[in-house]
């Protein structure tokens, strides 16, 4: 039975609020949380959903021998269990091929092989799972915990991804999220969400660094900040440079010196350098951090911690420079350092960087929570639920370029380029009748194409048979809002929309992910068709109230009588098979009714745009 | 959506010159992007979806055209339907001795680096590289666009240049 709602009858559309959360699927930790945007007292705003006692959630799976699966904190608990293997930091080899996986550090006690298409699988009593399987269970436990505590069924998340994130990265965190049933509103850069809470909570304008040094990543903004945009400058990182290496270098250190660790699993010292590292900030320099394992005393001198970290810290100083530089700013220009990430409660990183940079370092928001806090406001944005005006542009994080003769990549969009962006290229045949053409798609700063990343292999099938030269085929590269690639053809001399086959370079495809999903789907059926028809009467619903609006506002002056009237029609044939119980109805509904009036939203658009260029300011829409 | 068919110069509704306010340019964009984005249509229709990422991808390719002064003089003769071949080199023997000297004088600072002499030759390019914007400022008054390109050609070489010497400076 469900409650009768009252709705403040100030609030108008409570019924179309949405339950939206923002996701930061960290290589340690992940967090889930959501705003509200209504809450008077500000501190209440930001509620972080918790697993067990604790808001940060482990980014850790263990599978047993019959195939049980454990995530975030029982998983952790199973850590010295036998028979169960214990997975952290996935995050590491998301979007990796095999043969990435070999140049990184990735070190554990996990089993590894090369599977399909030259993707790494880990083998857990012979079974298989990829990265995207293990991250999907890690977001199927948060969307999980989030729903069970406020027993809603979740409309859409934002979630994060490091800004250095290339384009296979990124759809693999999409994948995961696909395979976990939730609906991704945005993939939001980690350094962008904490400019973004940052820049709400205190309302500062100017010029940011974002220096956001997490467990396995390290990233770099620069961002200025100014009423109502939020613009990246220029970003820069590390994908695979964390508190990870800190703790690699540590236990390496550890069992070179208490030899009786060489006996423990690698999991397990891991455990005892982290717990050193943590303990470490809160000393002085002089002293030494301590613990005891197994009646042996381990002792780590804060002095002999600095040496080991130093090369660390100055790769990541490294990259702030260049991040600087392709900003276009001036050092002098840059107010604020913003830190983020839990490796940025080592206590040194804040002296160094004030020190070096000769700026504000800025750690006000728990640097654990300030990119959930801002994925969660980015979440109520775009899901309409916050009408606040405010708007986050990006750029892409890492040049695309095209395979050339001689295995040259050769640049078509650079990187730190604003997003959303498209950029047309002609192709043309070089043999007569030749009637495929093939474009390998690479992402990297390199020359060679060998050392960027192959984004996939896009095949131009079905091109007229013309003499050599002859085609004209316009290849249109078109970036998103979260910076990934859909690429589409169109062979100009005849109009033909040239067929696209993309196949990616190494991971799972369309089709694997499909597969996946529909294998994971074991939930009843009844279920399933009952949650099929909440959400199609939603969005029945809202596209009804969106329509509605429109003609209010502008029917009459866009539209002819006839085409009034079609639309119109259309309307209330969806209004009625809302209360039909019938999904397909009103999908089919939904569906005719979009593409009926798809000229007069173009319409719209095209209109509301000329009025805006013709006089309006800025000063008007903020 | 016929918006995309107009020029960018018109999209922005700025005056088409080869000199351009880049504050003015900025708040322009600025507000476009804030009303036409992606994400102010994130839970629109699919439709509005598509729309907004065509009009936001196209407005962030205008900026990229029209704040970068190469682009935008290319920009400018594209729209008034000038097409030259690039392969095609300009006739010029002045420029031409131009280019000589200039090779001889990165080859001969690659074998020994005077750091005097780079000073003075970026200085000696700036103000040729002034001169080439006035001439092709000069060309597009009484378009004549044919000169417009061949002082764009010296405008293109004089920037590879400057970059380059700074480039030598920096290390």
């Amino acid at each position: 039975m469900s409650l009768l709602q009252i709705s403040d009858p100030s609030k108008t559309n409570d019924e179309l609020k949405k339950f939206v959360v923002g996701i930061d699927l960290g290589t340690t930790n992940s967090l889930v949380a959501t705003y509200y945007e209504d809450c008077d007292i500000f501190d209440d705003r930001l509620k972080v959903y918790k697993d067990n006692s604790s808001g940060l959630i482990p980014s850790v799976v263990s599978i047993d021998q019959s195939g049980n699966i454990m995530v975030g904190v029982e998983a952790v608990n199973n850590l010295d269990k036998t028979n169960t293997t214990y997975i952290s930091s996935i995050k590491r080899i998301m979007g990796l091929s095999y043969q990435d996986m070999k140049s990184i550090e990735f070190i554990n006690d996990l089993k590894i092989i090369n599977g399909k298409n030259n993707l790494p699988y880990i083998d857990v009593y012979n079974n298989r799972y990829s990265a995207v399987e293990i991250s999907s269970k890690i977001l199927s436990h948060l969307k999980k915990i989030a729903e069970s505590q406020e027993n809603k069924s979740l409309d859409g998340a934002v979630i994060t991804v490091p800004a250095y994130f290339n384009d296979v990265q990124r759809q693999a965190t999409k994948n995961a999220a696909k395979l976990s049933g939730i609906n991704v509103l945005r993939l939001l850069n980690e350094p962008t969400a904490a400019a973004l809470a940052y820049g709400l909570e205190s309302e500062e304008t100017g010029s940011f660094i974002v220096y956001d040094f997490g467990g396995g990543t390290f990233d770099v903004s620069v961002l200025s900040l100014e009423k109502g945009l939020f613009k990246v400058l220029s970003t820069d990182g590390d994908t695979n440079l964390g508190g990870d290496d800190i703790d690699n270098i540590l236990s390496y250190w550890l069992i070179d010196n208490f030899l009786f660790l060489k006996n423990y699993k690698f999991s397990k010292v891991k455990e005892i350098a982290k717990s050193l590292k943590e303990s470490i900030s809160s000393i002085n320099d002089d002293e030494c951090s301590s613990i005891t394992i197994d009646n042996h005393d381990i002792v780590l001198p804060k002095k002999i911690f600095h040496e080991l970290i130093n090369p660390i810290l100055d790769r990541t100083f490294n990259i702030v420079k260049n991040a600087i530089f392709e900003s276009k700013l001036a050092p002098a220009d840059i107010k604020n350092i913003i830190l983020v990430g839990g490796s940025t409660r080592i206590k040194c990183i804040k002296e160094l960087l004030t020190n070096k940079f000769k700026c504000n370092v800025l750690n006000d928001i728990d640097p654990d929570k300030v990119v959930a806090h801002g994925a969660a406001i980015q979440a109520s944005l775009l899901s309409g639920n916050n009408k606040e005006n405010i708007l986050l542009l990006d750029v892409l994080p890492l040049s695309l370029g095209i395979e050339t003769y001689g295995g040259l990549a050769e640049k078509i969009i650079t990187r730190n380029t604003p997003i959303p962006i498209k950029l047309r290229k002609t192709f043309t045949t070089f043999k007569d009748g030749q009637s495929k053409l093939l474009i390998n798609v690479v992402q990297g700063e390199r020359e060679l194409v060998e050392d960027c990343n192959s984004l996939g292999e896009f095949i131009l099938k079905d091109i007229p048979s013309m003499v050599a030269g002859g085609p004209r085929i316009d290849v249109d590269f078109q970036i998103d809002a979260d910076g990934i690639l859909s690429v589409s053809a169109t062979e100009t001399t005849t109009g033909n929309s040239s067929f696209i086959e993309i196949k990616p370079s190494y991971g799972l495809t369309e089709a694997d992910i499909t597969r996946m999903i529909n294998e994971s789907n074991n939930s009843a059926e009844v279920d399933v068709q009952l949650r099929k028809l909440n959400e199609s009467i939603v969005e029945g619903k809202r596209v009804i109230y969106a329509l509605e609006q429109a003609l209010k506002s502008d029917g009459k002056e866009l539209l002819s009588k006839d085409e009034f009237n079609i639309i119109t029609d259309k309307l209330q044939s969806l209004k009625l098979s809302i209360t039909s119980e019938d999904s397909v109805l009103i999908e089919k509904n939904i569906n005719e009714l979009e593409k009926e009036s798809e000229f007069y939203v173009e319409r719209r658009m095209n209109n509301s745009i000329k009025s805006f260029i013709a006089g309006k300011g800025i000063d008007d829409i903020l | 959506m016929d918006i995309l068919k107009k020029n960018f110069f018109e999209l922005f509704n700025i005056d088409i010159a080869v000199d351009i306010n880049k504050s003015e340019l900025d708040e322009k964009v600025k507000a476009l992007q804030i009303k036409f984005h992606p994400d102010k249509f994130a839970s629109g229709s699919d439709v509005e979806k598509r729309l907004a990422l065509q009009l936001s991808s196209h407005i962030n390719d205008g900026y990229k055209i029209l704040s970068d002064i190469v682009l935008r003089i290319e920009y400018i003769l594209k729209i008034n339907n000038f097409v030259k071949d690039e392969s095609k080199t300009i006739n010029d023997a002045s420029f031409l001795q131009e280019q000589i000297e200039y090779n001889e004088l990165e080859e001969s600072l690659k074998e020994h680096y005077d750091d005097d002499l780079v000073r003075n030759h970026l200085n000696k390019i700036k103000l040729l590289l002034k001169n080439s914007i006035e001439d092709i400022k000069l060309s597009f008054k009484s378009k004549d666009y044919e000169t417009m390109w061949q002082h764009l050609s010296k405008l293109r070489f004089y920037i590879k240049n400057i970059n380059n010497l700074i480039k030598m400076r920096k290390s």
